[in-house]
Formats: C-alpha cells, sequence, structure tokens
C-alpha cells in the first residue's frame, strides 16, 4: 500500500523506494532508528521505524501522541522536526510507518561523555546556551500545552558545529489540560523522575519536566548524572540525602502522597557541595529548578528571565 | 488572583463558536460560583453542597491546581482561535441524508462506548471530531453511500484512536465494540481504518476542541478544586447533550441554585 498525498490519487514512492538507508544509529521508543538519504533531494535524514502488526492492535499510543504533538510543535527551532510520515512494507509484506526527521549528529548523552573521557570541563558558556536553548524549547512546548515527561540528555539532539539543541522522543508527552488527570506511574527515566512521582502523585504537571531539567544542568557542570539511584527508593533517598528529607514545612502536603513512608531524616545540603564549579548565579538557577514542592519550582519561562542568562549572546539562539 | 471582568467579557465575545446554551449555562454558573464562595468565607456548608459534593465522588485533596498551571500564554485564546478549522460538516449532511443517518448513529455509539469505559470527556470529543473530519474528506463522501458499515467502521477506528490519545487504558479492538451495532469488526479491519484516519487526518489529533476554551475559560477564572470540577462537569454535560443532538431538553441543577435553560439543536457539533 502507498500513501497517496492528494485526494486526487497522485501517488509518491513508497519509503522502501524513497530513501537509502545508510546505518542504524538507534533503538528509539517503539522501534529502530536508522540515518539515510533521501534519493530525490540527497538530503540525510533520521528515519524512525515502527512495525504494525495488522493482527494486533494497530498504531501504537506512543506513536500516535509523539506524530499528533510534533505536527503541533514543529515550527520551534528547538524541538526536532518531523518532516513527513510515509507508509510502506517490510520485505515479509508487513505494514510500516517512518517517521522522517531531521538528521541531528549527536545527543547530549554522548556529547558530555566526550567530554568525561578527555577530562576536561565543559565550557562555562557552552553550558549556558545548551540550558538556554532547552529551557526556550520547554517553555515552547508548555506554552503548547505539552508536557514531554521523558527528558534526559539522550532524548536532546545536538548538532556538534552549530552548537543547536532539540528537544526530541515525545513518544511519552502527552497534551496537558486542566483539570489534571490521572497520569500513568512508571513514565520518567528514573534518574531524572521528579520527586512527587517517586511519592507516587499522578496528577502531575509541567513542574516535572523542570525538574529533569534541572538534573540534566547540573549534569553539564559535573558530567556525572546528579541523583543516579538503580531502584525508585535509593532515587529517592539519593535526593533526599542532598536537598533534606521533605517535611510538611517545606512541602506541604508531602506525607499525604500515595507512596510517602517513613525515611531517614536528612538535612539539606548546600548544592554547591553537589555541583562544584557552577557559579551564584547558576547555583540559584538550579537550586529553583530542584524545588520540592512542585507549585514553586520556576517556570521554563521564568528560567529563560534568571540573570543567570544575563551575558549569553541570544541573538542567534 | 481577581477576576478582570471587562477582559473576561470581551475575551468570551471572541469565543464565538461555543454553543448558545453553554455560555447561558456559564451565565448560570457564574452566579453558583459566587454562593459557594460566599458558603466557604461563612465557613459554612449547607446539606444540600455537601450532598452535592458527595455525590461528585471526587476527593477533592486529590485534586492539585499550581499556581502556574492557571496561567499560559497571553495570547492562548487567539493561539486557539486560529488554530480552530472551519467545520463543514453541516453542508454536507445537509446533501447526503444517508450519510447524515449513518453519522448520528456512529456518534450515538462514541458516546455509548464512551460512558461505559468511563473514558473522559475529551475522549468522547476528539473521537468525534476525528470521525467528521474522516468524513469530510474527498473520498469517503462517495465510499459510505454504498457502504453503511464503513462510516460505523470509522467510528471504531476513531474511538481507539481517541483513547490511545487520551487515556491511560486502552481496551483492545474487539472489547471496544461493547454496545449494540450491527456489524463487529476484527482487529484486522480496524487496525487498516485507523491508518486510513490517521492519513486522511494528516495525523493532527490533538486539535482545539470546545474543552480547550473550557480549559482557558477555567484557568481563566481561577476556580479550583471542587468549584473547577463541578464548573468543568457541567460543562461536559452540556457538550455531551449537544454532540448527542437532542433538543429542547431542561437540565436541573442538583443544589436547585441555578436552573438552566432549554437547550436547542445545535447543527454544528463542535
Amino acid at each position: 500500500m502507498e500513501m497517496e498525498k492528494t485526494g486526487a490519487g497522485v501517488a509518491v514512492l513508497s519509503a522502501k523506494e524513497a530513501f537509502e538507508k545508510l546505518e542504524k544509529v538507534g533503538e528509539g521508543t517503539y522501534g529502530k532508528v536508522y540515518r539515510a538519504r533521501e534519493k530525490a533531494t540527497g538530503k540525510i535524514v533520521a528515519l524512525k521505524k515502527t512495525r504494525l502488526h495488522e493482527d494486533q492492535e494497530g498504531v501504537p499510543p506512543t506513536t500516535l501522541r509523539e506524530v499528533s504533538i510534533l505536527r503541533m510543535l514543529s515550527r520551534d527551532p528547538h524541538v526536532v522536526r518531523l518532516m513527513d510520515v510515509k507508509q510502506g512494507q517490510n520485505k515479509e509484506g508487513k505494514t510500516v510507518l517512518y517517521l522522517v526527521f531531521e538528521y541531528m549528529d549527536t545527543d547530549l548523552k554522548k556529547f558530555i561523555r566526550s567530554f568525561r573521557q578527555t577530562g576536561q570541563s565543559i565550557p562555562p558558556q557552552t553550558i549556558k546556551s545548551l540550558m538556554y536553548q532547552l529551557c526556550k524549547g520547554i517553555a515552547f512546548c508548555h506554552g503548547h500545552g505539552i508536557l514531554h515527561r521523558d527528558l534526559k540528555p539522550h532524548n536532546l539532539l545536538m548538532d556538534r558545529k552549530t552548537m543547536m539543541l532539540k528537544i526530541a522522543d515525545l513518544g511519552l508527552a502527552r497534551a496537558f489540560t486542566v483539570p489534571i488527570k490521572k497520569y500513568t506511574h512508571e513514565i520518567l527515566t528514573l534518574w531524572y523522575r521528579a520527586p512527587e512521582v517517586l511519592l507516587g502523585a499522578t496528577h502531575y504537571s509541567m513542574a516535572v519536566d523542570i525538574w529533569s531539567v534541572g538534573c540534566i544542568f547540573a549534569e553539564l557542570v559535573t558530567k556525572q548524572a546528579l541523583f543516579a539511584g538503580d531502584s525508585e527508593l535509593q532515587q529517592l533517598l539519593h535526593i533526599f540525602r542532598l536537598l533534606g528529607t521533605p517535611n510538611e514545612e517545606v512541602w506541604p502536603g508531602v506525607s499525604k502522597l500515595k507512596d510517602w513512608h517513613e525515611y531517614p531524616q536528612w538535612n539539606p545540603k548546600s548544592l554547591s557541595t553537589a555541583v562544584p564549579g557552577l557559579d551564584e548565579l547558576g547555583l540559584d538557577l538550579l537550586s529553583q529548578m530542584l524545588e520540592y514542592e512542585p507549585s514553586k519550582r520556576i517556570s521554563a519561562k521564568k528560567a529563560m528571565e534568571h540573570a543567570y542568562f544575563n551575558d549569553l549572546d541570544k541573538g542567534h539562539l | 488572583m481577581p477576576l478582570d471582568h471587562h477582559l473576561f467579557l470581551e475575551e468570551i465575545k471572541m469565543a464565538h463558536r461555543y454553543p448558545k446554551p453553554l455560555l447561558d449555562t456559564l451565565y448560570c454558573l457564574k452566579d453558583h460560583i459566587h454562593w459557594e464562595e460566599e458558603q466557604v468565607e461563612d465557613d459554612e456548608y449547607s446539606s444540600s453542597t455537601t450532598t452535592t459534593i458527595t455525590n461528585t465522588n471526587t476527593d477533592t485533596s486529590s485534586v492539585v491546581f499550581l499556581e502556574h498551571d492557571l496561567f499560559w500564554d497571553r495570547e492562548e485564546l487567539s493561539s486557539l482561535l486560529a488554530k480552530e478549522h472551519q467545520n463543514q460538516l453541516s453542508n454536507t449532511l445537509q446533501k447526503n441524508l444517508v450519510l447524515a443517518s449513518s453519522r448520528q448513529e456512529a456518534v450515538e455509539w462514541i458516546l455509548k462506548v464512551n460512558a461505559h469505559y468511563s473514558f473522559s470527556t475529551l475522549t468522547a470529543v476528539l473521537a468525534v471530531n476525528y470521525l467528521d473530519r474522516f468524513l469530510f474528506s474527498f473520498r469517503f463522501q462517495n465510499d459510505s453511500n454504498n457502504n453503511p458499515w464503513l462510516t460505523q467502521l470509522a467510528a471504531v477506528a476513531c474511538l481507539s484512536l481517541a483513547a490511545k490519545v487520551e487515556e491511560t487504558h486502552v481496551p483492545l479492538f474487539v472489547d471496544l465494540q461493547v454496545e449494540e451495532s450491527k456489524y463487529l469488526f476484527e482487529a484486522k479491519a480496524v487496525n487498516r481504518m485507523e491508518i486510513l484516519v490517521l492519513s486522511a487526518l494528516g495525523w493532527q489529533m490533538n486539535p482545539v476542541t470546545p474543552l480547550s476554551f473550557l480549559d482557558y475559560i477555567t484557568r481563566k477564572l481561577g476556580l479550583k478544586g471542587y468549584l473547577c470540577l463541578e464548573f468543568l462537569r457541567r460543562c461536559e454535560t452540556v457538550l455531551l447533550s449537544v454532540f448527542a443532538g437532542e433538543g429542547g431538553r431542561m437540565l436541573q441543577a442538583d443544589d436547585g441554585g441555578c436552573v438552566w435553560v432549554p437547550m436547542r439543536r445545535e447543527n454544528d457539533p463542535s
């Protein structure tokens, strides 16, 4: 089956004929990702492949949400651009969907790892530029009522030459409406998961993305994950050891959350102990991103206005 | 935050796609809201208020509305209006009575299944939106005359897609077809219809709907907790009634403090 581009019935090349696969570059949320060349234009793209099992339940919700949400967001320069959706068949005659994305040559995870391997620090102005772009992209998503819910370095694509950063992998993203509905619990990658999610809140919102942004910010400075737990409990304990065990005074309502228990009592430590090398303004911004109480956590839009970014040349961002 | 009445009224005029009964409903609810606020200020609750709270079966403490969740971009309303698509289905239905009839059956079926699974109102609104946009697409209109079952198959696909976008648990294709219908489609057929619908709609599955405006108005009014839920519950009831196409119904408010006006049949479901 070939997808018709217009109602008049003009057929276009199937995905297989239109693109030359060059190499597999990864596994996405629901399938493989290839670097490919569009034969007609010579343009390099990323193809994200999703197989549809005709005897099963149709288009996966993650693919459906990702495509629909990207169709809403694709005009922001800091969200990866979805160029097309093509339908084709694989060797066994099964229906396959190809999402055609602009190609980005690396991601933040690889970028950070490359600095860790050489022992160098990422230059402060580079960190500032990347963080500004991230806040801008997230502000755009939130301004359109979209939660990402899986922000992590691997999902932030980069172009090494231009140092442009783009938000990707919106397969877990959600259109956000009031009242906030019950969402599934096991969503965010553990290291970047907000404490309210870890404590069982299902009515969560934009603040969960900001927590993830804060964790990424710290990781850019230290080149190590800020809170690297290997279970939900360990993740919480990592957070509490640094920020202090929360109570009703610092976070009204925390003890009523579904998964709240008694925890060891730690006093908060200074963020500078965990993130040495970040200046005062950066530490202030980070502390506002890692605020326990979700309603007090800084918004992405306000973060862009923080004094930490004052000396950044924003003209090209 | 105090309500800016003038700004609010100016903006409400821009929301011209609201059905008239909804605007009347808003007027009534406004009075009701004041009454509720007085009760809260007096720190007293009448028995009818208590009953109403119980009836909504909602634990208000589990509803968390963050301050900055309530205020998005200032251009938001104009953005919603700009994104809204013209719905030209009314004209098509007037010329094609067979399609109008099968569409009505399909919408009724969607609403029944939605209620059966306790899906959200947004799921129902999305499903009807997809169905209408699909019915309007060029190729489908011709096919539907010869194959009335196609509209029902489209309805199953549209409800499935809406549930995938909006719900956390989506029933299997076969389980989705719970209400009486002339046809029962196998998974393979629904699967293919899903792809057809998605292609026809350009994969744009988060359209602006009446609920988008409700969302905005709720935040503008600064409604929180129980008031927000009650407001939305009533508006959603009105919307579902409009979709069901029933006219001339009186809806009695639970507390008797507000009687909703008679409704008229709306040509434009969204």
